[in-house]
């Protein structure tokens, strides 16, 4: 590069200089990676030997060189394992399954299925096949992964044994595929592949008086080729959850009919997201974190906590949830010492919601220093107590809000959520209908 | 559902999505496309975190290229939404907005590897290597493209030097 590029260099920098980070990138780029990976392990219909490009966690491309020489497949190379590798009947109910489910996804494969696993269970006879791709075509780039096999659990059903989610296989390994199925019309039984590495069971997931996510796990045991657990059954959220060591979210493994039972009508129900700014907020967030002009401001602070170090007491490291709707809540205010506040929650499932205070001293990344449970049918759903006598966070949606410290004058504390003072000891609620109601600050 | 790639992660989207979105948008030449294309390959390394965060950068990069060409090419069969009607925002200085619509204007008359070529040698001041790394080409290529996209980008420059003033050469940033 020489002197005289610094025209072009500084006319490129002035042409990108109004550009700001989309608001809310983070999250937006969080979720979608998400939705990846789960289609990336889910159905495998179509895939046509012909040129259809599906992306499937990344953009399939057909180059040129596909049909070169096969890539090694290492479950295609072990013996058949389980109680049932024997019986021939079953195995050949398994392979015409297979082949049905063959025909209805045009998928391109060469030789003979592949039944890696078949044994009873609790819930009846189940499988794991694989089967050779035809073409070894690239299913991602720039990574250029590319599939050597289609694979699937088989399910016992009244009517005989039929395929689950077909997935690809490529040469990146099986991490990314499922290597658990929950089986039986109660989804009580969990089967569980041995793939050759150490894999942590958690039977459900429960929480601590403040909130924090608590789960116990004990160590899977595979014996003949897989495990098969009695769980509770899981029809309608997933409690269990499963790793491999160590524990945490880049080494889940991943249930095959895990988005089946948790949406088995599609998507869930979206939450209705209620952002507030206290009072005073400009102060410390150098800005309104509510607005648009502020996530789009160059130098604005991050507005979420949401997958971040700070949130990850509170966050499942293993499990499969979804939402049921409840409100997402986030405040945004300056404590009385200066501090930058973030009230945030974090619901799974049906199950309640957890309300979390962060506060972080300049730009310094947030503490998670209080939590507690919401409850969205309450006068007053929430009201969590700061630490360092830094006061009293309340919220109730469309409702006036006031507080008094013990029998003294009511003082105004404004709509929807307020951040009292840590020596008030009553909250007036008036809900939009003009009820109004009582609630003692006693914690 | 709920999982987390952890601080790592968000500290890369946090720090560098604004250069990977300023290479965007002049490989794009449309910030909402930028935009887009942003967000696809930040889930693309989300999903590949484990591979790639050695060095996501480089991952997220040669991604932007490999689809930014690719949808030059489709571009051209679909009517472009002019650069003004959506980026004129208030905060921005006529000029301002009078050299980005001229500069996309030269960058866009490039072939489509010399204007990554371009965009990765003079805007992200990527030395010869990396952007054969990024473009998946020799560092002999990248040289012949980079110089050719120079040269004909000054040329479309110049022919625009009633709209955008350029800085004297040599002057410094």
């Amino acid at each position: 590069m020489t002197s005289n590029d610094s025209d072009v260099r500084e006319v490129l920098h002035r042409a990108t200089d109004h550009l700001v980070g989309p608001p809310g990138l983070l999250g937006e780029v969080r979720r979608g990676g998400r939705r990846r990976l789960v289609r990336r392990r889910a159905v495998l219909a179509a895939v046509c030997a012909a040129v259809v490009a599906v992306p499937l966690g990344g953009a399939l491309l057909l180059t040129g060189d596909a049909r070169e020489a096969q890539v090694a497949v290492p479950l295609l190379d072990v013996p058949t394992r389980g109680d049932l590798a024997g019986d021939e009947s079953y195995l050949r109910q398994v392979r015409e399954a297979w082949h049905r489910r063959l025909k209805q996804t045009e998928t391109g494969v060469s030789g003979e299925p592949h039944i890696v696993w078949a044994g009873t269970t609790p819930a009846g006879p189940a499988a794991y096949v694989v089967h050779r791709a035809s073409d070894n075509v690239v299913v991602s780039e720039p990574a250029n992964d590319r599939m050597v096999a289609v694979a699937a659990f088989v399910e016992p059903t009244a009517d005989g044994p039929r395929v689950m989610t077909m997935e690809t296989v490529t040469d990146a390994g099986t991490d990314g595929n499922s290597q658990a199925a929950l089986l039986g019309p109660q989804r009580d039984v969990l089967l569980v592949l041995d793939f050759g590495q150490p894999v942590q069971f958690s039977p459900t997931l429960e929480y601590l008086s403040d909130g924090r996510v608590e789960r116990r796990f004990q160590p899977v045991v595979f014996r003949d080729g897989a495990a098969v657990l009695a769980v509770r059954p899981q029809r309608t959220k997933i409690t269990v959850g499963l790793s491999r060591t160590p524990i945490r979210q880049e080494n889940v493994v991943h249930i095959v009919n895990a988005t089946d039972i948790l949406f088995p009508n599609g998507d869930s129900p979206s939450p209705t997201l209620l952002r507030y700014a206290l009072p005073g907020v400009e102060q410390v967030w150098g800005g309104d974190p509510t607005t648009a002009e502020y996530q789009n401001a160059p130098g604005g602070q991050e507005v979420s906590a949401q997958g971040t170090e700070a949130l990850a007491d509170y966050i499942d490291p293993v499990g499969t949830h979804r939402g049921d709707g409840s409100p997402l809540l986030s405040v945004y205010g300056s404590a009385p010492d200066g501090r930058r506040l973030l009230v945030e929650t974090i619901q799974y499932d049906d199950e309640p919601a957890r309300v979390i205070a962060l506060l972080a001293r300049d730009d310094a990344p947030f503490q998670a220093v209080a939590s507690t449970f919401a409850d969205w049918s309450a006068p007053l759903p929430v009201r969590l107590r700061l630490p360092d006598d830094q006061g009293v966070l309340v919220a109730a949606e469309g409702a006036a809000l006031s507080y008094r410290i013990g029998d003294g004058a009511w003082q105004g504390a404004g709509r929807n959520v307020a951040l009292l003072p840590a020596d008030a000891t009553a909250v007036r609620v008036t809900d939009a209908s003009g009820t109004v109601r009582t609630v003692p600050v006693t914690s | 559902m709920t999982d987390s790639r952890g601080a790592e992660f968000d500290d890369f989207v946090r720090t560098r999505s604004l250069v990977l979105l300023r290479v965007a948008f002049l490989l794009t030449g449309d910030r909402h496309a930028a935009e887009d294309l942003l967000q696809e390959v930040l889930e693309q390394v989300y999903v590949r975190w484990r591979r790639v965060r050695s060095s996501p950068e480089a991952y997220a990069r040669r991604a932007l290229v490999n689809r930014s060409i690719n949808r030059w090419r489709w571009r051209a069969r679909r009517p472009e939404q002019a650069l003004g009607a959506h980026d004129r925002v208030a905060r921005d200085h006529a000029d301002g907005v009078a050299v980005r619509e001229v500069v996309v204007r030269a960058l866009r008359a490039l072939p489509a590897r010399q204007r990554v070529a371009v965009v990765l040698r003079y805007l992200e001041d990527l030395s010869i290597a990396d952007v054969a790394s990024a473009m998946g080409c020799s560092e002999g290529a990248v040289k012949s493209h980079a110089a050719r996209g120079l040269s004909r980008l000054r040329v479309e420059l110049a022919e625009s030097q009633p709209v955008l003033t350029l800085p004297d050469n040599g002057s410094s940033r």
